[in-house]
């Protein structure tokens, strides 16, 4: 069968290329991705493959939890750890697949008929190969490695949110817990004035009036704690999600203190054009509908181009063997459309990404001018009005010393010194997430 | 401490106190100022008509001039400090740097030109508080006189009509210019020194200040509720003890320039009340008590023998007026079982400490922090233990062996063996 030998050597031929397999791609693209995270984020995801990968990985997620989590370890837990951005990672893989596919020429179509007039049997074989599609492989491939290029930066995209959404909530819980420990130290003081007053009524010194407010004011700060106690375990909740992790991670008790200075960013705005993701994506998308514009302009007037070898055998004849061309002729879709389509989807490109560099620019200036604000009330409320807190405090006892004031006054002021406190630790958390923001933003959207 | 001899020695006050020298006051008595907050001993006239001096508690008596027969006196009214007992300095309004001012010291006739010069920042004037004068001599800003502006010294001239005992002070912007310790006693004794002759003749003005605790200067517009009750601007334990020799015959003039009346109180003995800021009381009109209360506005002079020796308190029988600054809003602990509390308020407030629940004595007894400038509500000590007192207290001290005119504190009484309460033990 000299024919079978040439039908076999053919498509030899063609499969040469699919030899190629999309997994070493993925690889490759996860590492860009992850050295892109580290390099911003000061941290590297990880997707374990095998069983091997996935051991090493609990262990390191399990050294990390050894102690009380910082705000770096649990970003890095969560970028090792957290299913979701494993889901966005097999994302990857699938735009790895479709590159894969788009680099490969068509598959050729095979048809075979039989057909029988009386006795005559007619065998019509042919093979075709989608003309077009290999003429148009390499735009098509260059388009699909853009589509790769953005899923790449997408990935990265999905691990530095995963990151920056891990340090807030990380600031949010610390700060919740540190909170909370004030509250109860407010609970304390108020059930003390509850207690001594009750003690002062039982003797007969103070009207039930007295005794009653001093109630009322234990009651209603028992309320400002259950809230208190709600938020700290709804904070803790949120970044376990971020985790991966129901329980079994520990926190310190404190938030980091703040820098002496506030940090001073030269070219804020500049370094977000340069750097921020989004952008990237918008400049490949501009870039991508800039081709597909002229793909479509090139291709207008042949839609669809099919050319084939055709053999055909009749019983008792020798087979008929040669080629047929295909084409459809634009007499009511000559192209226009498509073309003005891309046309649009070209200048939608190019507008959205001078939209998104203006954005990027106001969101960057927003976010410097919020962490300006915040490390200066952040110490406004660490250096000058806990301190008077103090003093107030200290004066107060001095008061109480001489009976120049009660224990209900010492306990106001007490009070009233926890509260600030509280007020401290919330400019304190402000502080680090505008600092997070800040570090952000450069990066990509808020 | 100055050298009493030297003083008594001296011609009346030019070597004890410090002058002052201002050229542009060249035509003008040069004003005195006094060494401290110390009692000065009485000093004898160096010129003049003769009397027998009075001792001003914790002040002393203006030195003055003679000029074609008229006495002549300057007083600077101007911002002072005044330390109202150790460890507690007021910012006050006084004469010739204390307050209150000099005692002025005349004899009945003598004819007195006092130059009153301003140096506070607003204006002022001076009244003669129970002088006989002439109406336009009498001080009261806008009705007899202008205002002493700042920085200007106006003259006062009149005769010292008749003796006893009287005071000065501002009749402008009056109730400020007394909360903030304008005032001074003024004494006209008898042309005949023999007339209502004591041995020891002490003199004090009742004042009364509202300084919030940790500061220093009085608030002005308090009405009632003043926080420092002073003698001579003087609380206890600041004010100095009455020395007195036994069988002295001894006159207390005490004038009354704060917002309510004092029932000055003398343990150990009854005393006569001789006289007022109208004149001396008639012998047949005189009548005894124990308190004497003076009112608003007002002077008693009491006298007595002093034949009972020992430490006699004296003091207003007003009891919240021996005491110091204390929280008129504090609530009582008496009674209170706050011990179960203790422990968690010290964990909120590493200082604490329960107090009140038995009383308030332990106050006396305890030194603790107090705000700055802040004297104890109540405090002392005397030989049996603390004195938990404060505000017009003192001690009249009779002893036998006390020198004519020794003013110095003898220390505490030496009991007789068997005169002091004992523990009853069956």
């Amino acid at each position: 069968m000299p024919h079978s030998r040439s039908w076999a050597a053919l498509a030899a031929l063609l499969a040469l290329p699919l030899a190629a397999c999309t997994q070493p791609l993925t690889r490759q693209a996860f590492d860009d991705v992850a050295s892109r995270t580290e390099s911003i984020a000061g941290a590297r995801p990880a997707w374990p493959q095998d069983a091997a990968e996935t051991a090493v990985n609990a262990e390191a997620i399990r050294q990390l939890l050894a102690k009380p989590l910082d705000a770096e370890a649990a970003m890095r837990v969560a970028l090792l750890n957290n299913p979701r951005l494993r889901a966005d990672f097999s994302a990857l893989g699938l735009s790895a697949a479709d590159l894969q596919a788009a680099r490969r020429p068509p598959n050729p179509g095979f048809s075979f008929a039989r057909l029988r007039r009386g006795s005559d049997i007619e065998i019509d074989r042919g093979i075709g190969v989608d003309l077009l599609g290999l003429l148009s492989l390499p735009l098509l491939s260059d388009i699909e490695a853009r589509h790769f290029e953005t899923a790449k930066l997408n990935a990265t995209r999905h691990a530095l949110n995963l990151a920056t959404k891990t340090r807030t909530a990380w600031y949010q819980a610390v700060a919740a817990a540190q909170t909370l420990a004030l509250h109860d130290r407010l609970r304390d003081a108020a059930s003390v004035q509850a207690d001594l007053a009750r003690e002062m009524r039982r003797a007969g010194n103070i009207p039930l009036l007295d005794q009653a407010r001093a109630q009322l004011l234990q009651a209603e700060i028992a309320l400002a704690h259950a809230a208190a106690r709600q938020q700290a375990w709804l904070t803790q909740q949120r970044l376990g999600l971020l985790l991966g992790l129901e329980d079994g991670f520990a926190l310190p008790d404190r938030l980091p203190e703040p820098p002496e200075q506030a940090r001073r960013i030269a070219d804020i705005e500049a370094q977000a054009i340069a750097n921020r993701l989004d952008i990237r994506i918008a400049e490949a998308e501009l870039a991508a509908m800039a081709r597909a514009d002229g793909l479509s302009n090139a291709t207008r007037f042949v839609n669809l181009l099919e050319g084939g070898l055709v053999r055909n055998s009749e019983s008792g004849r020798a087979d008929q063997t040669g080629y047929e061309l295909r084409f459809e002729l634009p007499l009511f879709d000559f192209g226009d459309i498509k073309s003005s389509r891309a046309a649009y989807r070209h200048a939608q490109a190019r507008d959205n990404l001078a939209a998104l560099a203006q954005e990027a620019r106001a969101e960057t200036r927003a976010a410097h001018a919020t962490y300006n604000t915040a490390f200066d009330l952040q110490r406004q409320r660490r250096t000058e009005i806990l301190p008077l807190h103090q003093r107030i405090q200290e004066e107060m006892l001095l008061r109480y010393n001489g009976m120049l004031a009660g224990p209900f006054d010492l306990l106001a002021e007490t009070r009233a010194g926890l509260m600030a406190a509280i007020a401290a630790i919330e400019a304190q958390r402000d502080f680090w997430l505008a600092d997070s923001a800040l570090r952000f933003v450069i990066h990509d959207a808020l | 401490m100055l050298n009493r001899r030297t003083l008594l020695s001296a011609a009346a006050g030019s070597a004890a106190f410090a002058a002052v020298h201002r050229s542009a006051l060249a035509a003008l008595p040069e004003p005195a100022y006094p060494a401290g907050p110390a009692t000065a001993p009485p000093a004898l006239p160096a010129n003049g008509r003769p009397f027998q001096p009075v001792v001003t508690l914790n002040g002393w008596s203006a030195p003055w001039r003679m000029n074609n027969g008229w006495k002549e006196f300057h007083l600077v009214a101007e911002p002072v400090q005044r330390e109202m007992a150790p460890g507690m300095m007021a910012n006050l309004w006084g004469y010739n740097g204390q307050s209150p001012g000099p005692t002025i010291e005349v004899v009945e006739g003598d004819r007195l030109r006092i130059f009153v010069t301003n140096k506070l920042p607003e204006h002022t004037t001076i009244h003669w508080h129970g002088m006989l004068l002439p109406n336009g001599m009498d001080g009261v800003g806008g009705l007899t006189q202008p205002h002493i502006p700042v920085g200007k010294t106006y003259v006062y001239e009149f005769a010292a009509r008749k003796s006893g005992t009287f005071m000065y002070h501002p009749h402008a912007d009056e109730m400020v210019q007394m909360a903030m310790g304008l005032m001074g006693s003024f004494i006209v004794h008898p042309r005949d020194p023999m007339l209502h002759r004591v041995d020891r003749d002490f003199v004090f003005l009742l004042n009364a200040y509202d300084i919030e605790p940790g500061s220093a200067t009085p608030k002005v517009m308090t009405m009632t509720d003043f926080n420092l009750w002073s003698w001579n601007s003087r609380v206890f334990p600041g004010i100095d003890p009455l020395a007195i020799r036994q069988g002295d015959r001894v006159r207390i003039r005490v004038g009354n320039l704060t917002m309510t009346n004092h029932p000055i109180h003398l343990h150990g003995y009854d005393f006569r009340v001789t006289g007022t800021d109208g004149g001396w009381v008639p012998p047949a009109a005189q009548w005894p008590e124990v308190s004497a209360d003076i009112p608003v506005g007002a002077m008693r002079c009491i006298e007595f023998d002093a034949t009972e020796p020992g430490d006699w308190a004296l003091h207003c029988h007003k009891a919240h007026h021996t005491m110091n600054a204390m929280g008129h809003a504090v609530p009582t602990m008496i009674g209170v079982d706050h011990g179960h509390v203790t422990k968690r308020m010290v964990s909120l407030i590493p200082d604490y400490m329960a107090m009140g629940q038995n009383g308030m004595a332990e106050m006396g007894d305890m030194e603790m922090p107090l705000p700055e400038n802040t004297l104890p509500m109540m405090t002392g000590r005397g030989p049996f233990g603390p004195l938990e007192m404060g505000g017009m207290f003192t001690v009249a001290k009779v002893r036998r062996n006390l020198a004519r005119n020794d003013y110095r504190d003898p220390g505490w009484y030496d009991h007789p063996a068997g005169t002091v309460a004992y523990e009853w033990k069956g």
